[in-house]
């Protein structure tokens, strides 16, 4: 089973996103709610992909992005933010980040992003 | 690009926050004069504008409510600890829009994160305010309130 890390400071998109991962049949492996406790969980848990909010305290998505792609040039990661942060969103596509979604989603393209990188990767 | 006046421009933001409220709530959503405390407890987020213009932006309502809101969006039955948390986030994407519609205009403006609030009331507030009441197929679900204070 594919193991997923959520990464968002908020508590509600942590459950709803857990809520996706799992409906789909994937297993969330592990929490992170900021940018230091990702790139700490990312390389004890070693997940299949990650979900990264952006806009988080103490390390923002951003950096723990580049953080990791630096450990695993390899590390699958979805960006999550919210509306009005495009240009932050192309540094995260620039940084190896392979998508991204903007918050409200809708929960059927999350799980079709989830399954094509999946696939594809 | 239409020029907003400075003077106006929380009257706008007000506006804009109403339309972008409307598209978000999911039932029907009509505007009332007088909003009622008398509907159990209430949860209030806050968010803060920031740059050439500052205010701050609160949204109330009660807690049922939200967590109808919560189900029809997201079809999730959230627990009692994280409704405070969906009311935050919900209104970030609330004001999303309504950032992205002023800064069209020439503003540089951002938003801080949401802070909710648990056990709120409306009481102390003063602003410009906006009251609405929520319902589905006619049955009463519940009553927002969003205010603009200016700095």
């Amino acid at each position: 089973m594919k193991k997923v890390l959520i990464v968002d400071d908020t508590a509600f998109m942590r459950v709803l996103l857990k809520q996706i991962v799992e409906t789909n049949g994937y297993e969330v492996i592990g929490e992170a709610v900021n940018g230091q406790e990702a790139v700490e969980k990312y390389q004890s848990l070693k997940p299949d992909l990650v979900t990264m909010d952006i806009t988080m305290p103490i390390m923002d998505g951003l950096e723990a992005l580049e953080t990791i792609m630096k450990l695993d040039p390899q590390a699958k990661v979805i960006m999550c933010t919210a509306i009005d942060e495009e240009e932050r969103m192309i540094k995260a596509i620039g940084l190896g980040a392979l998508e991204y979604f903007i918050k409200p989603f809708d929960e059927k393209q999350i799980s079709m992003m989830m399954k094509m990188i999946f696939e594809l990767y | 690009m239409e020029q907003i006046e400075p003077e106006n421009i929380f009257e706008i933001i007000t506006n804009e926050t109403v339309v972008s409220l409307k598209n978000r709530v999911p039932f029907d959503i009509e505007p009332i004069d007088w909003f009622s405390t008398e509907e159990g407890e209430q949860l209030r987020a806050d968010i803060e504008i920031i740059g050439d213009k500052e205010c701050l932006l609160i949204l109330i309502g009660n807690k049922e409510l939200f967590r109808k809101i919560a189900w029809k969006m997201h079809n999730i039955s959230l627990e009692p600890d994280i409704l405070p948390s969906f009311v935050g986030e919900f209104w970030n994407f609330v004001l999303g829009p309504v950032i992205k519609h002023i800064k069209t205009h020439g503003y540089m403006i951002d938003i801080s994160p949401s802070r909710p609030m648990p056990n709120a009331s409306a009481d102390q507030i003063r602003g410009i305010y906006r009251y609405f009441s929520i319902s589905e197929d006619g049955n009463h679900l519940g009553e927002l309130a969003i205010y603009c204070i200016s700095k």
